[in-house]
């Protein structure tokens, strides 16, 4: 499925279609604002519809054609799959715990993890790694830089 | 004549120790700022404006300055080492630098990068010495019709961008537009596509969108592969050679000149300028097809812009005292901090501040050179870290910029969004630039567009009947006409070439 160019840029065109609906939809209700010569929702309303009928002009132009029949797309083998949801759940769950665990401990979980699932290093060397970023963090963002960032149990160190 | 004794004045404060001691910090914060992706100047300027009070005028001021143009210098490391353009100026950086790093190459390009930028940057701050007074005036004529038709002039871009998917660039060019619409309208700030969720309010800020596109599409795309270096080989190259400063210094001299002039106009995104310089490389190149495969004479073009540019934004705000963007807006309050209002008035009252610093920045300049050309190797060795450490790093680094910029977790989550929307984009040959170019024009086209109707009472003539309008608009017809026209010259080149091939 979605193997073929010509595939993909026919569920790409749908989609963008899709999209174009939705974003259409919402911006007939936008609300009109005070002042102004145009009403608020006029560029919104033109873009979505340019985008529908652009998805929907791909998408024929994909089905006509037969040249794309030949192009594959490179999309990744089952252990690619594996690594690709490995590494985005990774990211998600970062960003996922940061409010509770703060920046330091998620990074320091983040950094080892990502290391030991991708590079097969033993648990010292990634620990090592993750300890070096956090202490990075530390001194250059919070100390040097000033920049506050969230620290969940370690906010003493705030 | 003036401006030589005058400048020759302001040099002898400038390079006393204790200015130079705080171009020096100036310098160091701005390039580690610029390296950090997410952290732009105006963060840095603002961050050490507290140290700031405790100076004197001269050397407060030459510290900010030395910071805003510092960062230049370092935004186009993290660009071309690791895929992260920090601000969109330095997207077409990482297009291209990043080819070049990925073949091992990467040092020659900081290296360039790092000329370039002196070479373009000393060229803007001449500008602003001999021409400030003169070039203002003309500044000053820009207004919301200009910007619009300046605006349309950088979306004509699109049709370059594209390179061969011209239809899936306009698309792309078209999701950037609608996405940047997201939020409050700018004008009468009614909420507009964010479909009752508060967190949408605030719209969607760019640079996480660029993040997400560059760098985690990136992380992405190498964890798939399985990828263990970035560069395959193992040697790296450090320095530039001759032969590269040679095919470049054209490249260097046309991005000073035309970076200066667009960084006069207040307002204007030094990532229009970016975009436009790189696609008038593309089009002066005799080898246009290197384009996107690692072209240095692209990554000197770009880099020479963004600190000429840098450059030109200092002469509104030292002739009439307007800033031409968020740093600059944070170096005026520098300048007011000390109860001193940029302006004819400052350049009659107190001339000798202004011509030291603006003899300050020759020196800054010369001093980003020299603390950024021995690094480059040092920086280039980044290429052979491992990419699972490497990844990480990014990633981390990645999302602490992008929380930086309003200290939300949603622009977190965004940037994790548009990680995914950039994967998909190049599986399915979606070119990601028209996308970044529209993002960052579409809040000045639509905002300059209405104000525009206003002033005219509706009438749409008003673009066409101010010259500086008008004369952009047909620079804008004529960039799409050309591109068309190129695009269907290489395709035929290319049906030849395969017809012979057969």
């Amino acid at each position: 499925m979605l193997s073929t160019k010509r595939s993909g840029d026919m569920a790409a065109g749908v989609f963008l279609v899709l999209l174009g609906a939705v974003f259409l939809w919402a911006s007939t209700g936008i609300a009109e604002g005070a002042g102004g010569q145009l009403h608020p929702r006029t560029f919104p309303i033109l873009l979505s519809l340019l985008l529908l009928i652009g998805g929907a002009a791909l998408f024929l132009q994909a089905w006509r054609s037969g040249e794309g029949e030949a192009k594959r797309i490179e999309w990744p083998d089952r252990r690619g799959r594996r690594l690709w949801l490995g590494a985005l759940s990774g990211l998600v769950l970062y960003v996922g715990l940061l409010p509770y665990l703060g920046f330091l401990l998620c990074t320091f979980l983040f950094v080892m993890g990502f290391i030991r699932y991708f590079g097969r290093y033993p648990l010292w060397v990634a620990g090592g790694y993750a300890l070096g970023v956090v202490v990075f963090i530390y001194l250059v963002f919070m100390r040097l830089l000033q920049l506050t960032l969230p620290l969940g149990p370690l906010s003493f160190l705030g | 004549m003036e401006a030589w004794s005058s400048l020759l004045d302001g040099f002898a404060a400038a390079v006393s120790p204790y200015n130079l001691l705080f171009a020096l910090i100036g310098c160091i914060a701005g390039t580690l700022v610029g390296v950090l992706p997410g952290l732009g100047p105006t963060a840095a300027i603002a961050m050490l404006l507290p140290l700031a009070t405790l100076l004197d005028p001269a050397p407060a001021i030459i510290m900010m300055a030395a910071i805003y143009y510092g960062a230049m210098y370092g935004g186009s490391t993290t660009s071309i080492l690791v895929n992260i353009p920090g601000e969109a100026s330095s997207v077409p950086t990482a297009m291209e630098g990043y080819q070049l790093t990925m073949q091992g190459r990467g040092g020659p390009a900081l290296g360039i990068s790092a000329i370039a930028s002196f070479v373009a940057g000393t060229m803007g701050v001449i500008g602003l010495t001999f021409f400030a007074p003169v070039l203002a005036r003309a500044a000053l004529a820009f207004g919301p019709p200009e910007y619009f038709a300046l605006t349309l002039l950088g979306l004509s871009l699109v049709i370059s961008l594209s390179g061969r998917e011209l239809g899936k660039g306009l698309l792309a060019a078209l999701f950037g537009l609608l996405t940047a619409m997201i939020g409050l309208d700018p004008l009468t700030g009614v909420a507009r596509l964010t479909f009752g969720y508060r967190e949408l309010m605030g719209g969607v800020e760019f640079v996480p969108i660029i993040m997400g596109l560059f760098a985690i599409s990136e992380i992405l795309i190498n964890a798939e592969k399985e990828t263990k270096y970035i560069f395959k080989g193992k040697k790296v190259e450090w320095l530039p050679t001759w032969q590269d400063i040679k095919e470049t210094w054209a490249a260097t001299g046309r991005s000073g000149v035309v970076g200066f002039l667009f960084g006069l106009i207040p307002g204007c995104s030094p990532a229009v300028t970016s975009f436009m310089v790189y696609d008038m490389e593309r089009r002066f190149s005799k080898h246009p097809e290197r384009f996107g495969k690692g072209a240095m004479d692209a990554v000197a073009a770009v880099e020479g812009s963004n600190n000429a540019t840098a450059s030109g934004g200092f002469v509104p705000l030292f002739a009439f005292g307007i800033p031409s963007g968020p740093a600059l807006a944070v170096l005026l309050g520098g300048f007011i901090m000390y109860g001193l209002q940029p302006g004819p008035r400052l350049m009659q009252e107190q001339p000798q501040l202004l011509w030291t610093i603006i003899a300050s920045m020759y020196v800054g300049n010369a001093m980003l050179l020299v603390l950024n050309l021995p690094l480059v190797g040092v920086w280039a060795r980044m290429a052979l870290i491992p990419f699972p450490v490497l990844g990480s790093f990014i990633a981390v680094f990645t999302l602490i910029g992008a929380y930086s910029l309003r200290h939300s977790f949603f622009d977190l989550w965004m940037v994790l969004l548009f990680g995914v929307v950039g994967y998909l984009m190049r599986k399915l040959g979606f070119p990601v630039a028209p996308m970044v170019l529209a993002t960052v024009l579409a809040s000045l086209m639509e905002t300059s567009f209405m104000q525009s109707l206003t002033m005219s009472r509706g009438s749409v003539a008003i673009f066409v009947t101010r010259p500086i309008s008008a004369a952009f608009i047909i620079l804008a017809a004529l960039s799409v006409v050309s591109g068309i026209w190129l695009r269907k010259r290489a395709k035929a080149r290319q049906v030849e070439l395969e017809e012979s091939d057969a």
